[in-house]
């Protein structure tokens, strides 16, 4: 990560008794695509709405290059957001639109309509310059707002679940227009999002947020193989979480002893004494199966069911002494081979590499 | 015993002929004046004699009629500017702000049109006397703003509860200040609204008889005139003049209701399914 250039520091958010936002901090490099994701109610889109100035921090402060934003009124701003309802203006054309922003900065309207119809026709809009926003699709209004945001060429855009309101193909192409067009500028991205598909496809960086806390922060490769606590484990839903007591302590594995036999987990830097309990976590698509055991942990298993997401597929097993299901995700074709049904008995298997304690590789 | 159909089929049938009763019991005696209006007999009673403009004529060269005309506008215009302007600061302000007393404020908006007539017109007279104003023609723009003015913020009122509230938001995040967002958004926004409150609330000004009556004095305005006439003689003159203020009033409401988005409903109804609302809750209002 480059220079900081937005600072987040020690930042709540209160309204009345309720807290949306509790002593946050976390920076954003320039040039970083930052995806902020949680469920609804997590404090995300507070977070954004202070950025863009729309509500105050009740305690803490958030710097632009390191320029304190303090009591700075939206209108002083420099940070456009996309907003998920996309908030266009259904009495001016989709060139007015555009150049909303740049009136207001009193920029003469010839030069305002050329450096609109730039934009616009960047984004493949050109042709819809004099017509009514009203009369565009989904897709070509989301354009239109993300063209009336970084017309101004803005250092930071903010966004707002922008993609929420499309359908799956349309999402699945903007969100490879976003990221390309996020390169091309070098523009910082702030994304808000739920959704865990396009958090991981774009960002840099994803901050995972719950009840107005930051649960944890990196890259989605290090999100995905490494959560950092429970919450995140669950909210991303690809390890089973288990439970065991500390039997032996080597140099690269730990030995516990758990409700299905004897495992070993990545020592990481788990300091737990013997006899200690911990929880660790199992990648799913880590875990072999088959008829006889592949690596060194392993358990008999009865599967149960499962799903198919993309070419992946997902199996739950279920394990005696333990309450969750196992989860293994494989290819298809492995899965094709196995030719295992639903209700046969199989053993799961993985070796130390793929179980870790939390917060043992941060 | 009937089938659902037919009972659907009946069931219609009496909507239709309900819907057509009320029409005509309203729309009778207009129609009755307009006819008779044209009617060369002095005397309003069938069979008709005769078709004659004449008594258009005789009223429009009549210097009273001419005059309580001229009144009627000069009164109905400023009102009407007076009632949309004051009617998007209450609108505009009970849609922003968050204030003590804030339902208090919007009964008290809306109370005017739920006093009787006779009442207003009464305390109306007793409080402009008291400052010296009964009988000028300020006497009655002031009253018509008070009844019209409810009329007007409702109406905008309603245009501004279909606003995105991210569209002010989105205009201070394009760093336009709240001013300037109020010029270039809000009023645009409302532009249809504003129109039709203006044509709505001179309607309103121009047909208003029974506070003119108690605050207007030698000012007369048309309403007042006719029953001035009305009291002196049975003249078919009342009939064109009726005729005449009934064709303004309602051209001013239907061109105020074609731009409230009633009139395009159909197109309306495609954009958003909240525009025709506007309409036809004008339309509450105005039979308050």
């Amino acid at each position: 990560m480059t220079q900081a250039l937005v600072e987040i520091d020690r930042v709540s958010k209160r309204f009345g008794d309720y807290t949306a936002v509790t002593e946050t901090s976390f920076s954003i490099g320039q040039g970083e695509f930052l995806a902020i994701m949680g469920s609804s109610g997590c404090g995300k889109t507070t977070m954004l709405r202070m950025l863009a100035g729309l509500e105050e921090p009740s305690a803490g402060e958030i710097r632009l290059e390191g320029c304190s934003q303090k009591g700075l009124p939206p209108w002083r701003r420099e940070l456009p957001l996309v907003w998920q309802s996309l908030a266009l203006f259904p009495f001016l054309s989709v060139l007015d639109n555009v150049g909303f922003g740049l009136k207001m900065r009193g920029v003469a309207k010839a030069e305002r309509d050329r450096r609109s119809l730039a934009w616009l026709h960047k984004l493949e809009l050109g042709e819809f310059a004099s017509r009514n926003v009203m009369q565009l699709s989904g897709g070509q209004r989301q354009r239109v707002a993300l063209a009336r945001a970084l017309v101004t060429e803005p250092k930071v855009l903010l966004l707002d679940e922008p993609l929420s309101a499309l359908d799956a193909h349309l999402s699945v192409r903007m969100q490879a227009l976003l990221r390309s067009l996020q390169r091309e500028l070098g523009i910082t991205f702030v994304y808000v999002t739920h959704s865990q598909t396009e958090a991981f496809s774009m960002a840099d960086r994803v901050v995972i947020m719950s009840r107005g806390k930051v649960e944890q922060i990196g890259s989605p490769q290090a999100i995905y193989r490494h959560p950092a606590n429970r919450f995140v484990a669950e909210f991303i839903g690809n390890v089973t979480i288990l439970r065991g007591s500390v039997a032996e302590a080597g140099d690269q594995a730990i030995r516990l002893n758990t409700a299905t036999g004897g495992m070993s987990v990545s020592r990481g830097n788990f300091a737990g004494a013997h006899g200690a309990q911990a929880d660790f976590y199992v990648n799913a698509d880590q875990i072999a199966i088959g008829d006889e055991p592949r690596h060194e942990n392993h358990v008999r298993a009865r599967f149960l069911s499962h799903k198919f997401i993309g070419n992946m597929v997902t199996l739950f097993l279920e394990v005696p002494g333990i309450d969750d299901d196992l989860k293994v995700i494989l290819p298809e074709r492995t899965y094709d081979c196995l030719g295992v049904q639903p209700g046969d008995s199989v053993v799961a298997s993985w070796p130390a590499a793929a179980a870790h304690f939390f917060g043992g590789t941060a | 015993m009937m089938s659902g159909n037919g009972m659907l089929k009946i069931g219609r049938w009496f909507g239709w002929a309900y819907t057509g009763y009320t029409f005509l019991f309203i729309l009778a005696p207009i129609a009755a004046s307009l006819v008779f209006s044209f009617n060369a007999d002095r005397f309003p009673s069938l069979p008709l004699k005769g078709f004659t403009t004449d008594w258009y004529g005789g009223t429009f060269t009549d210097p009273l009629v001419i005059e309580a005309f001229q009144r009627s506008v000069m009164v109905s215009i400023p009102v009407a500017l007076l009632s949309t302007i004051l009617g998007f600061c209450a609108a505009y302000c009970d849609f922003r702000f968050e204030f003590r007393g804030k339902s208090l404020f919007g009964l008290l908006m809306l109370l005017p049109p739920t006093i009787p007539a006779v009442i207003m017109g009464l305390g109306m007279l007793s409080y402009l006397s008291r400052i010296n104003l009964a009988g000028e023609v300020w006497a009655v723009l002031i009253s018509h703003v008070v009844i019209a003015l409810p009329f007007a913020m409702a109406m905008i009122r309603l245009r501004l509860a279909q606003m995105d509230a991210a569209l002010e938001e989105a205009s201070w995040n394009l760093r336009a200040s709240p001013a300037q967002t109020l010029w270039h958004v809000v009023l645009p926004f409302c532009k249809q609204s504003l129109v039709a409150a203006f044509l709505i609330t001179a309607a309103v000004s121009f047909d208003e008889f029974a506070v003119a009556w108690f605050v207007s004095g030698l000012n007369e305005t048309v309403p007042v005139r006719v029953l001035v006439f009305l009291q002196g003689q049975v003249s078919p003159v009342i009939n064109a003049i009726g005729t005449a203020v009934f064709t303004s009033s309602i051209l001013l409401v239907a061109i105020g209701m074609g731009f409230s988005g009633m009139g395009k409903a159909k197109r309306a109804a495609a954009d958003s399914p909240a525009q025709p609302a506007g309409g036809a809750v004008t339309n509450n209002g105005l039979s308050l």
